[in-house]
């Protein structure tokens, strides 16, 4: 989701992620540090939290603060928007940038929505990068690191994962071996091809 | 008295090539496979052959040999350079699109 990319600009924000309501991570933009089931277990303790509130009048944001992050929670259309942050992030100017960010937030989630009602049965592209990932994560084990931030790095698009994908062929062929970047070339060419139908 | 600063400058040259020797076959550990490790493979290959060269090089001063088998040593050596300087340059321009240097 591009509107993500807006949130960096904020000093002290390290990256955003949106899960949604029982579909998991549907877009992010942090660092390869942060794994997409971590992200999945923090959505998952919030939505609880969220939950366990509703009686008690909801809530419209909530800001936990870590040892070493701050993590900005704001509810969209049928999902929920992450911030992680420094933790001395400005909440008051971050809060100022993320209302600014619902809207077009909203709108791009909408947009998936209806796209993936269209495309009922075929998986969504950011479905699509999410399988590249774990694959890549399963053929290259402790060598994925490299190869899952080239991945992280490209945009939710056709083209921009096709072109992910052929650096991380590119960089099993010049540093694993040349027939597991065939092997490899061949089974992310096969996700995206499914993603097309 | 020239001769004995081509016997320093023999031993000089055979203690950095031994040093570069030990840091490619260190570094080859560290190179998982691939094509950068099937060409590494090839550098330490002229490594060890340039080595094995520059350990003879006194000899050819030892023995006198005349200055037409200086210069095909010597050439030899060039040329070894040569692909040495060209399998570098060829992993280099592998490599950079791979390491973030903010461009």
């Amino acid at each position: 989701m591009s509107s993500l990319q807006g949130l960096l600009q904020v000093s002290g924000v390290i990256g955003a992620f949106v899960c949604g309501d029982g579909a998991g991570l549907v877009a992010r933009n942090l660092p390869a540090v942060f794994a997409d089931s971590m992200l999945e277990e923090a959505d998952r303790v919030v939505a609880r939290l969220g939950r366990g509130l509703e009686g008690h009048g909801g809530c419209t944001r909530v800001a936990l603060a870590f040892s070493e992050i701050k993590l900005f929670v704001r509810p969209l259309a049928g999902a929920r928007l992450y911030v992680v942050c420094e933790p001395r992030t400005n909440l008051a100017y971050l809060e100022l940038a993320v209302h600014s960010t619902v809207q077009s937030l909203n709108e791009e989630l909408a947009a998936r929505e209806s796209a993936v009602s269209e495309d009922a049965g075929r998986p969504s592209l950011v479905e699509t990068k999410r399988r590249i990932r774990e694959l890549v994560e399963r053929e290259l084990g402790s060598h994925a690191t490299r190869a899952v931030s080239l991945l992280d790095q490209a945009g939710d698009g056709r083209a921009e994962i096709g072109e992910a994908c052929d650096r991380v062929e590119r960089l099993v062929y010049l540093f694993i071996s040349r027939p597991k970047s065939r092997e490899m070339a061949g089974a992310m060419e096969a996700l995206l091809m499914e993603a097309e139908g | 008295m020239l001769i004995y600063i081509a016997y320093i400058l023999a031993a000089a040259a055979i203690i950095a090539m031994a040093a570069a020797l030990i840091g490619a076959l260190r570094l080859r550990r560290s190179i998982a496979g691939g094509e950068v490790g099937r060409r590494w493979g090839l550098l330490t290959v002229l490594l060890g052959v340039s080595f094995v060269g520059y350990l003879a090089s006194p000899l050819i001063l030892w023995c006198e040999l005349g200055p037409r088998v200086l210069s095909a040593v010597t050439f030899a050596v060039f040329l070894g350079g040569a692909v040495f300087a060209l399998v570098v340059v060829s992993i280099l321009r592998d490599i950079l699109p791979f390491l973030d240097l903010g461009r």
